[in-house]
């Protein structure tokens, strides 16, 4: 399971497919300010971007690769911690 | 055909061939991107549902054709007439393996064979054309005009790598995850990847409106990877992609606004000096201090960064034109700014006079006044008025000298923005009023909607024009039905004319057998409301099968393009009267003829290019191909301005073959020496080649248009071209016939044909050698006995005092036809001869009578 939901903090770990897009959404809409954690996560899937794009929560880490960073170039960083 | 969707497939797969080929001549013709998305769009979907059956060989070869097109869209690849002829080749194959298809469900055994060697060819252009073409300024012309909003970082590494550089969009379609797609992983997997920007297509939807399985987003992105190899990683989105080619002097893109500061005049001079010298360190190490005086935002302190980090590796003209964009673009220049800016997206057309650009900047400069011009709260107002002066600022490329420079001195003064808003709208009342009214159609849309000046009511009936065009445009509703069942239904309509003749027969009957003429009267009564409905019910089937003679028309473009390529010539043709509509059998028939006529005359009437401007001609020819409809007659012309058909060179050669004696010859007058081409076995190019003239020429033609119910003859003038002329029954249905009676026999004869009908006493018929002959009005007309053509036994007692003589047009003489008498005139429905009886000479066909007896239908041409 790519998607551990622990209080305020999302971690994605691992390859997060299509699937994964919807019930993040959803865990998103519910702690609108919530945290999501990306230092463990290889991979995401568009459709998960699609999601961290709309959402913008605020991000630990962040995943390789030019088009995830380029896609969420946007989003706000969390305090470290 | 059991497979349904096959059933389906195979008309479908014909019509977008169909589209692809049309859309291909056009193409050559001149260059339309709509015309390569129509061929794109044709190719793609055959591809796309060929693969929906088992028939490899078929989508591999249209799919190695989409690959071609793939590169011709993205510039790469030039549309060399070779390469449209492979592409019509295949296409052409794709069609005979459609046909198969349709007769046995299976491709032919050689289909995979004939595949691999077209694959080879076009993927042969492929790797030819993409990296030749990619090195021409053809196709690097074409930079998208978002490369500027790629981070400068980006776009300098990619300067510097060197190399085939592509810059491409991709958008994928928004339920591309159900297919599995990942469009993020298929970018950040692109060879040579060096930047990418990730945006929405259009606003980002709320969160709570998102739906989490549709995609977006757009990927703009650099690659320094060759065409080729990018194209294939991104394959099977081909039609989600843009791919353009770029130079890399398209990435130096130099934004932000102007910085008036004297110092860039300066720096200019010590620049110029130090590329001169080569001193490249220097160069850089002095771009570098200015940046750091200077605001980082301004167009200036963009350059100077190009400049920094391109000092060491880029070549002198390169940095001349960055320093020349850094002190010669100074506001009060702003034209020979316009010269020296290194090429942008939007810079190319700004040095030539590009009149609807410059229409386009004013509307847009007026856009800004009207904005101005609503009140905000002073917070907002500082941002606004920046954003008004980079609008204005990219403007000015494109607008006339004069109001540049008014427009610029207005925009060096930040802090007046009533000045601004009144140079702004300056030239707008003018040119919007310009660009709107003469024609509403040519202007872009957003330049309506914005452009604050255009009256509601200018707006409003462009706007529906439009809609009109879309719902005008939309494709009729159309039923596409099975020829047979139309026949079918023919059939019946034909039937219950037959039988509906019966009711005039019983009527008859009845008068006699009972002697009751009321009951005869009230039959004939209803026989006319029947005869009504049933001719109401035979035309509306007609029409059914009327089709536009376009459709056999549309095939000539083709035609007359790869014969003049095979020959060498130079022809165009123009078509007429293409709306004109005939039934469909006769088009059907008229099909091959008119392919031979035309062959005919690209082969022997136009010449070639050199004679005809020896001949004091336009080097290129015209063929003209016109239809039109003269009362029950399809007329088809089909005329050359070629060099016509010598009538001494017929005859000499008519004589020769011994198609005419010289006594006749000497007698005939020019037309009728040029008709003598029809005849059988006759043909004036001595030269048998590959298209015409095998000897089987015109005759074929005359037979064909013969038996379908029409003639066919031929003008020429020596010098200036041959039109031969087709007429053709509008439709086979229903003939007119007149019934004879030859020795106790009846047969039918078409009325088109009879032209009159007298009683010549026997002393007026006279022998002529072995024919006997009568005169007619001062013509000698000859004479054929009906009985004795079709091998009836010898008349019984004494010869009548006089015959009647039917006289008959065939072809274009008249011939006087011996029958023993002439019964009534009706329609008939004429069935072809079939089966045992379809090679039966001198009779075109039967009809049913309508008391049940089966009439037989001379062929005149065939008894003489």
């Amino acid at each position: 399971m790519p998607l551990e939901h622990d209080g305020a903090t999302i971690r994605l770990t691992g390859h997060c497919s299509v699937e994964d897009a919807e019930p993040l959404l959803d865990v998103l809409r519910a702690t609108p300010d919530a945290t999501v954690d990306l230092t463990e996560a290889a991979w995401l899937h568009t459709a998960v971007l699609q999601v961290l794009m709309v959402a913008t929560p605020a991000l630990r880490g962040r995943p390789d690769g030019l088009v995830p960073a380029a896609c969420l170039a946007g989003l706000p960083a969390a305090e470290a911690g | 055909m059991t497979n349904a969707l096959l059933a389906q497939f195979i008309p479908e797969a014909r019509e977008l061939l169909e589209r692809a080929g049309s859309g291909l001549l056009a193409l050559e013709k001149a260059h339309s991107a709509e015309a390569l998305d129509e061929i794109f769009r044709a190719v793609h979907t055959l591809k796309g549902t060929s693969g929906l059956f088992d028939i490899a060989p078929l989508t591999n070869l249209v799919h190695a054709a989409e690959d071609l097109l793939v590169e011709v869209r993205a510039g790469q690849l030039a549309l060399e007439p070779e390469i449209v002829d492979g592409l019509l080749d295949s296409l052409d194959l794709v069609g005979h393996w459609i046909d198969a298809l349709e007769t046995r469900e299976v491709l032919p055994d050689d289909a995979a064979d004939a595949m691999s060697g077209r694959v080879v060819t076009l993927r042969g252009w492929l790797q030819v054309g993409g990296p030749a073409a990619a090195a021409s300024p053809v196709a690097s012309e074409a930079a998208p005009d978002w490369i500027g909003a790629l981070p400068e970082s980006v776009r300098q590494a990619a300067y510097a790598a060197g190399g085939p550089l592509i810059a491409w969009s991709y958008e994928p379609d928004e339920t591309c995850f159900f297919r599995g797609d990942d469009p993020a992983h298929l970018v950040e997997q692109a060879p040579g990847l060096l930047g990418v920007r990730v945006l929405p297509r259009e606003t980002v939807p709320a969160p709570e409106f998102c739906d989490p399985v549709l995609s977006w987003l757009r990927f703009e992105a650099l690659c320094a990877a060759p065409a080729e190899a990018l194209s294939e990683h991104l394959r099977y989105v081909s039609d989600q992609v843009q791919l353009s080619p770029i130079t890399k002097d398209a990435l130096v893109i130099l934004a932000g606004p102007e910085d008036t500061a004297e110092v860039f005049g300066d720096f200019g001079v010590r620049a110029r000096a130090l590329v001169a010298t080569e001193a490249r360190a220097e160069l850089k190490a002095a771009a570098a201090a200015l940046l750091g005086i200077i605001g980082p935002a301004t167009r200036q302190a963009a350059a100077l960064r190009w400049i920094a980090a391109l000092a060491p590796t880029a070549d002198a003209d390169a940095l001349q034109r960055l320093v020349a964009a850094i002190d010669g673009a100074a506001p009060a220049r702003p034209v020979s700014a316009a010269m020296t800016a290194p090429p942008t997206a939007a810079a190319p057309a700004s040095t030539g006079t590009d009149a609807p650009l410059r229409q386009r900047a004013e509307v847009i400069l007026a856009a800004q006044a009207e904005m101005l011009d609503v009140p905000v709260e002073a917070a907002l107002d500082a941002g606004r008025r920046e954003s008004v002066r980079t609008v204005a600022l990219r403007c000015l490329p494109h607008l006339a000298p004069a109001r540049a420079q008014a427009l610029n001195a207005a925009l060096a003064q930040p802090g007046d923005a009533a000045a601004l808003r009144a140079v702004l709208r300056e030239g707008g009342d003018t040119v919007s009023a310009a660009v709107v009214v003469p024609a509403p159609k040519a202007v872009q849309k957003p330049a309506v909607s914005t452009a604050p000046t255009v009256p509601l009511a200018a707006g409003a009936p462009s706007e529906a024009s439009e809609n009109g065009a879309g719902s005008g445009a939309a494709p009729a509703r159309m039923l596409r039905v099975d020829q047979a069942k139309v026949d079918t239904l023919m059939n019946f309509a034909a039937e219950l004319t037959v039988a509906k003749n019966g009711l005039a027969y019983l009527a008859g009957r009845v008068e006699q057998v009972s002697g009751s003429r009321q009951l005869g009267r009230e039959i004939k009564e209803q026989y006319a409301v029947i005869d009504r409905i049933a001719q109401s019910l035979q035309v509306g089937v007609m029409a059914i099968r009327m089709m536009p003679v376009s459709q056999v028309f549309q095939r000539f473009p083709r035609l007359v393009r790869d014969t003049m390529r095979k020959l060498g010539k130079e022809a165009e043709l123009v078509i007429q009267g293409e709306d004109t509509e005939a039934d469909k059998n006769v088009l059907e028939s008229l099909a091959d003829p008119l392919i031979h006529m035309v062959r005919n005359a690209l082969d022997h009437g136009i010449e070639t290019p050199a004679e005809r401007l020896a001949a004091g001609k336009p080097a290129q020819g015209t063929l003209r191909l016109s239809a039109r409809q003269e009362n029950d007659n399809v007329i088809i012309e089909v005329a050359d301005d070629g060099k016509g058909i010598d009538p001494d060179v017929v005859r000499d050669k008519a004589v020769r073959v011994g198609l005419i004696t010289p006594d006749h010859a000497a007698q005939m007058t020019a037309d009728e020496i040029v008709n003598l081409v029809f005849a059988p076995g006759f043909s004036t190019k001595e030269q048998v080649s590959d298209l015409s003239g095998r000897g089987v020429g015109m005759d074929v033609v005359r037979n064909a248009v013969r038996k379908a119910g029409g003639d066919v003859w031929l003008a020429s003038r020596l010098g200036q071209g041959s039109c031969v002329t087709v007429q053709l029954p509008l439709t086979m249905a229903v003939t007119r016939i007149v019934t004879v009676e030859a020795r106790g026999q009846q047969y039918g004869v078409a009325m088109d044909a009879v032209a009159e009908t007298v009683k010549v006493p026997l002393g007026q018929i006279h022998r002529i050698k072995q024919r006997e002959t009568f005169v007619l009005r001062d013509a000698v007309i000859p004479l054929v006995r009906l009985a004795d053509s079709l091998g009836l036994a010898p008349a019984t007692g004494a010869p009548p005092d006089e015959e009647a003589v039917m006289v008959a047009r065939v072809g274009r003489e008249r011939i006087g036809i011996v029958v023993d008498g002439f019964r009534e005139r009706m329609e008939v429905i004429v069935r072809p001869l079939d089966g045992l009886l379809a090679g039966l000479v001198g009779f075109s066909g039967t009809a049913l009578l309508g008391d049940g007896r089966v009439l037989l239908v001379l062929n005149l041409p065939d008894l003489i």
